[in-house]
């Protein structure tokens, strides 16, 4: 039996129609009401959860793998695990963000920044040698240098329709996101054969 | 509110009385293997500069010590590992000789919190020193494999891997960097991209391809055999192969090949050994010649360390599923 942990919502639903492809039976999974743990008669064991429980879940083994997006996985501390396939799901990318005259405006002071991925900000800009003050919101992100309370953003953007709504901009990508499978490096010892039977299918969909 | 009479820091390890005496019956028998093989128990310090774990090319983040300034100003970390303070105290005191060390004790590493880790670990372990080739690496899997007798868990699993391989897999795609990343993740859509990329024929691309799933006994090992030209690459792999299959005894072991080593100081034999119920290693290992020279010591060292909280945690849940 292989163990997943599905990130709730979006990833859930496009994951699950791709396993369906892969031919699995995903049924119990489309009637489920309320549980929060469905067991398939092809031997899938589902939890569904929040994308970082995801990856703590994982962690600490109580899955074998789980389906999360790039942006969690580069925002969590969490780094020993396998990612086996990505699923070419769900891509978008990690940007700065602002109004147009960010670019050209000479900072006398720190810039400010506001992200809900605060490791993927303080990663970037250290990257480029910019010591800035990151403040964390939880979400509407946008919000930031709307209220000034930010000089700027790093948040995903997959239209940018809310960005340009709000009169913002790319300012810089950072870098490409997409949903990954991810493997408990242990369990993956264990259950290699299925796991990497699983992969294979998948990736025979993803190629379709 | 006098919160210090009942609340412990979030760093601090539940205080067990249950488990205590399973640890410590673990601990007597390695203890007794160790020391009938001529492994000198060292007690190591509890204390070491920071600059000893950050300075000597082994990427621990200072970060991740608990710290604090002596009395000359100097930073000191709680001791963060055994093997790099026991590198020092060969190279300071016991240069030139075969040295066999064996320890007991707790290494300390921050950890974020509200995570479920522990940021206290107890270990087990061995390190041969200066007995360099095969000899080296026999005397440390016959180690290993008493060890593991005596450690009263179901389904040990060994695995084994080659650093050497890796090494010479980098010489030859002219890249260590990102393929070692690759493997690392085992990431077989990044591979294929790093495929696509490179003008490798197609028997190498192959094996390259192979490499995330190249976990298993000398069946798989000899079918990764046939897909490498290169005679520097298969001596690695014929190496492993020779080294392993001689082993007496019984032994539940495959191979890994795609095995990134975790610190670079390994050199050749990457040990890890696993449980289903741990859902880390409860043994790490191998051969790390690269160590001692940076304490200007050049000879070699072979060893592994048994991580035997992870071995009680395992042993709970065996108990709890019976």
């Amino acid at each position: 039996m292989i163990k997943i942990a599905i990130t709730k919502g979006r990833i859930e639903k496009q994951v699950c129609k791709m396993l369906e492809k892969a031919g699995y039976d995903l049924e119990p999974v489309y009637n489920k009401k309320r549980e929060l743990m469905i067991t398939t008669d092809d031997g899938l064991q589902f939890i569904f959860g929040k994308a970082n429980d995801v990856v703590t879940f994982l962690e600490h083994g109580i899955v074998d793998i789980g389906f999360v997006g790039k942006d969690t996985l580069d925002d969590n501390d969490f780094d020993d695990y396998y990612e086996l396939l990505d699923l070419q799901i769900g891509k978008c990318f990690f940007a700065v963000a602002a109004y147009p005259e960010y670019a050209t405006k000479n900072f006398k002071n720190r810039k400010r920044i506001a992200s809900k991925y605060t490791n993927v900000a303080k990663k970037y800009f250290e990257s480029k040698k910019e010591d800035v003050e990151i403040i964390k919101l939880e979400g509407s992100v946008e919000l930031g240098p709307i209220v000034n309370l930010s000089d700027a953003i790093v948040d995903i953007v997959e239209t940018g329709s809310t960005l340009k709504a709000n009169g913002l901009e790319v300012i810089e990508k950072i870098s490409e996101i997409s949903t990954r499978l991810i493997a408990n490096k242990v369990n993956f010892k264990y259950n290699k054969t299925e796991i990497i039977d699983l992969v294979n299918r998948l990736e025979q969909v993803v190629e379709e | 509110m006098e919160f210090y009479k009942y609340l412990i820091p979030e760093e601090s390890i539940d205080v067990r009385i249950d488990n205590v005496a399973t640890l410590r019956k673990i601990e007597g028998k390695l203890r007794e293997t160790f020391t009938k093989n001529n492994y000198n128990e060292v007690l190591m310090p509890s204390f070491d500069y920071v600059e000893l774990y950050t300075q000597i090319g082994c990427d621990i983040p200072s970060s991740n010590m608990f710290r604090f300034v002596d009395s000359k100003g100097k930073n000191v970390a709680l001791r963060y590992d055994f093997t790099i303070p026991l590198a020092r105290l060969y190279a300071t005191k016991y240069h030139d000789t075969t040295s066999r060390f064996c320890y007991f004790g707790k290494v300390y590493r921050k950890e974020k919190v509200h995570k479920g880790r522990s940021s206290e670990l107890f270990q087990a372990g061995v390190e041969l020193i200066n007995e360099p080739g095969v000899r080296g690496e026999q005397e440390i899997l016959a180690m290993l494999q008493e060890t593991v007798s005596n450690i009263p868990l179901n389904d040990i699993l060994i695995e084994f891997g080659s650093a050497a391989f890796l090494d010479r897999l980098f010489e030859i795609t002219d890249d260590d960097a990102r393929l070692q990343e690759i493997l690392k993740y085992r990431s077989v859509s990044q591979l294929k991209e790093f495929i696509k990329e490179h003008d490798f024929d197609e028997k190498f691309s192959r094996l390259l391809l192979k490499l995330p799933s190249a976990i298993g006994g000398t069946k798989m090992l000899d079918e990764i055999c046939e897909l490498v030209d290169d005679k520097i690459l298969l001596d690695t792999l014929i190496d492993l192969k020779c080294l392993i299959i001689n082993l007496e005894g019984t032994y539940n072991y495959q191979f890994d090949l795609g095995m990134v080593p975790e610190i670079d100081y390994y050199t050749g034999l990457m040990i890890k050994g696993y449980t289903k119920n741990a859902a880390k290693p409860i043994i790490t290992g191998g051969r790390y010649d690269k160590l001692l020279p940076k304490f200007d010591a050049d000879v070699s060292a072979v060893g592994f360390c048994c991580h035997l909280n992870y071995v009680l945690e395992a042993l709970a849940m065996e108990e709890n599923n019976d």
